[in-house]
């Protein structure tokens, strides 16, 4: 137990000093700056974030445990997650571009200013914050995992939970404080942690424990296959599931912030690229080690917490202790953006809307948004933490974030998509999508009778047609399209030196529309 | 108003890697293909191809996005 904890005590207090050796009272100075990290981040920094943001501490666990326990099924995170990226490279211009001019500090601030609607952006962060904190709640979960495996079993689930929960308040402490540079910059540390480690780690493992890949032909041939046609999944199961993934991946606030915290659209660019490489390194070294582990009985008996037992078998408690912080430092990553996003839209796209805020009101109020939501997720985690159908809740918001597509990608690509447009697609396919994950809920949202495929999916495509449909039967007047024409050309220009901007109303100039 | 299109300026290249990023996601997407491919349980090099045709599709990706990149970069089109 001194050997884990010990581990997790030094790597806490490591991430603690970077922190203070990277205050910077400027960095804080304004909420934009808070917000956005004075949007200054080479790539490096930005792929680095996004990776911490994407791939979670219950990557080890659950990701590991379903590829351990059911085969190549679980590589579809690795196909969603590299093709998922691609959304980021392709928007980057516009919207980093518009969020520079416009400071844009969140995806919400993007729709107010693309569809000149204060109520559409209130719609996107309600969905928004209600999607992200079943993932908070999950994430304080997966720590107290983390807790338990470090006390060597000897701390009962709730007990770990309780102090997985208190060790995250904790770190929250500096979170609050320092805004996204903060997150950033340790993202940065927990990320060297998490995902080289993690990749040195599972090539020893591959090389020393599994003595090769030889373990891959003992799998069997449904470990083997993805579901077809007729099984119980349903041949459409896994395009479900991956295209929900590809489309989606930009929908999450915390993933989509961090176009605006690069320093340039290059920065952007070149981060989106780093990005996939990474994540395809670390996702296809930690796969195979699953895929070896599966034949394993120890490791098939119960897959979700067999990164550890694995670790444990091969280096004894030392090899524990690196495995522990290689999922502390990717939950701490997770956990830190997911509470800074729900802070931001919290305060500057729903009370904000409501209620016009100065910048310092906004920033004490994402300060306290963010504590507030720490310490409800972290009661409804301790009182949920053994519950049945935990997966049912994440796929639930999952289904419903994705409706985000529509709005954003559709206003990057379409001149004549419209607010009307918007918010009428947005509301019909997330009901939609709410109405045929309820009934699925234990299958994460499959509809069995369409093949497996996704509900949110379904409530995609409906979202996607009235968006169409509405926007063309209520055309926006030619002032409206003229402003969006001059939005679309800015986009294009090239870069400008600071101070020269093309006369475009920003967001916080255009009068606010009328709430819908 | 002059109307105009969002991402490029370069129309042959915006058809040249659409049309590719198209073809790695019908690969990575199609369900008779992925179903087929996932059924050849075949070893190369110690990997099932199954395994293979999860890691390639991936691997295509971001082989066409450092393709998109190198292009852009002698292009003069990323600022």
């Amino acid at each position: 137990m001194i050997v884990t904890f010990g581990a997790l005590g030094v790597f806490f207090v490591v991430i603690v000093v970077v922190l203070h050796i990277s205050k910077n009272r400027q960095s804080v100075a304004t909420f934009s700056n808070y917000a956005v990290g004075e949007r200054s981040f080479s790539s490096w920094f930005v792929s680095m974030a996004y990776t911490n943001s994407w791939w979670p501490g219950s990557t080890f666990t659950a990701v590991f445990g379903l590829t351990v326990a059911s085969g190549v099924i679980g590589l579809y995170f690795l196909v969603y997650s590299v093709l998922g990226v691609l959304a980021m490279y392709f928007i980057a211009r516009p919207v980093w571009k518009w969020g520079k001019k416009f400071d844009l500090r969140t995806q919400a601030d993007l729709l107010d200013l693309r569809y000149n609607s204060r109520g559409l952006k209130l719609i996107g962060s309600a969905i928004s914050v209600v999607a992200l904190v079943p993932w908070l709640v999950l994430g304080l979960i997966a720590m107290g995992a983390v807790v338990q495996w470090a006390s060597l079993g000897k701390l009962s689930d709730a007990d770990s939970i309780l102090i997985g929960i208190a060790v995250l308040v904790v770190r929250q402490f500096w979170t609050v404080q320092m805004g996204m540079r903060g997150l950033i910059l340790t993202d940065m540390v927990q990320g060297i942690v998490a995902y080289i480690g993690s990749a040195i780690l599972c090539l020893g493992l591959l090389f020393f424990y599994f003595g090769g890949i030889s373990n891959m032909s003992k799998l069997t041939d449904a470990q083997l296959s993805l579901p077809g046609f007729g099984s119980d999944e349903g041949g459409l199961y896994y395009f479900g599931i991956v295209a929900a993934g590809i489309i989606g991946s930009l929908c999450w606030p915390m993933i989509f912030t961090r176009i605006y915290t690069a320093a340039s659209v290059r920065e952007v660019k070149k981060g989106s690229l780093q990005t996939m490489a990474i994540g395809f390194v670390f996702c296809v070294l930690l796969m195979f080690v699953a895929l070896c582990a599966a034949p394993i009985p120890f490791a098939a008996a119960n897959p979700v917490s067999s990164f550890f037992a694995i670790a444990q078998d091969a280096g004894g408690t030392w090899l524990l202790a690196i495995a522990l912080v290689i999922v502390f430092a990717a939950g701490m990553g997770f956990v830190d953006g997911v509470t800074q996003a729900i802070g931001t839209q919290v305060a500057n796209d729903i009370v904000a809307v409501v209620h016009p805020l100065r910048d310092k009101q906004e920033l004490y109020l994402a300060k306290a948004a963010m504590a507030v939501t720490a310490i409800v997720a972290a009661i409804i985690a301790y009182r949920i933490y053994d519950s049945p159908n935990l997966a049912g809740v994440t796929q639930l918001a999952y289904q419903a974030i994705i409706q985000l597509a529509v709005p954003i990608f559709g206003g990057l690509m379409w001149r004549k998509g419209n607010r009307d447009g918007a918010i009428a697609g947005l509301l019909v396919g997330a009901v939609i999508a709410l109405a045929l994950t309820v009934p699925y809920m234990d299958q994460g949202g499959a509809v069995p009778w369409l093949e497996g495929l996704g509900s949110g999916l379904v409530g995609l495509v409906a979202n996607l047609v009235v968006f169409v449909a509405v926007s063309l039967l209520r055309a926006s007047d030619r002032e409206e399209l003229e402003r969006v024409d001059q939005l679309f050309e800015s986009a294009r220009e090239p870069s400008r030196s600071p101070g020269q901007t093309t006369p475009i109303p920003s967001a916080g100039q255009i009068a606010p529309a009328p709430l819908p | 108003m002059k109307r105009t299109g969002l991402f490029s300026r370069s129309p042959a290249r915006n058809i040249a890697f659409g049309a590719l990023f198209a073809l790695i996601n019908m690969i990575a997407l199609w369900p008779p293909l992925y179903i087929a491919m996932s059924h050849q349980h075949g070893l190369v090099i110690g990997v099932p191809i199954s395994v293979w045709y999860l890691i390639l599709v991936s691997a295509a990706a971001i082989a066409a996005v450092t393709g998109l990149w190198v292009t852009e970069c002698r292009q003069g089109a990323v600022d």
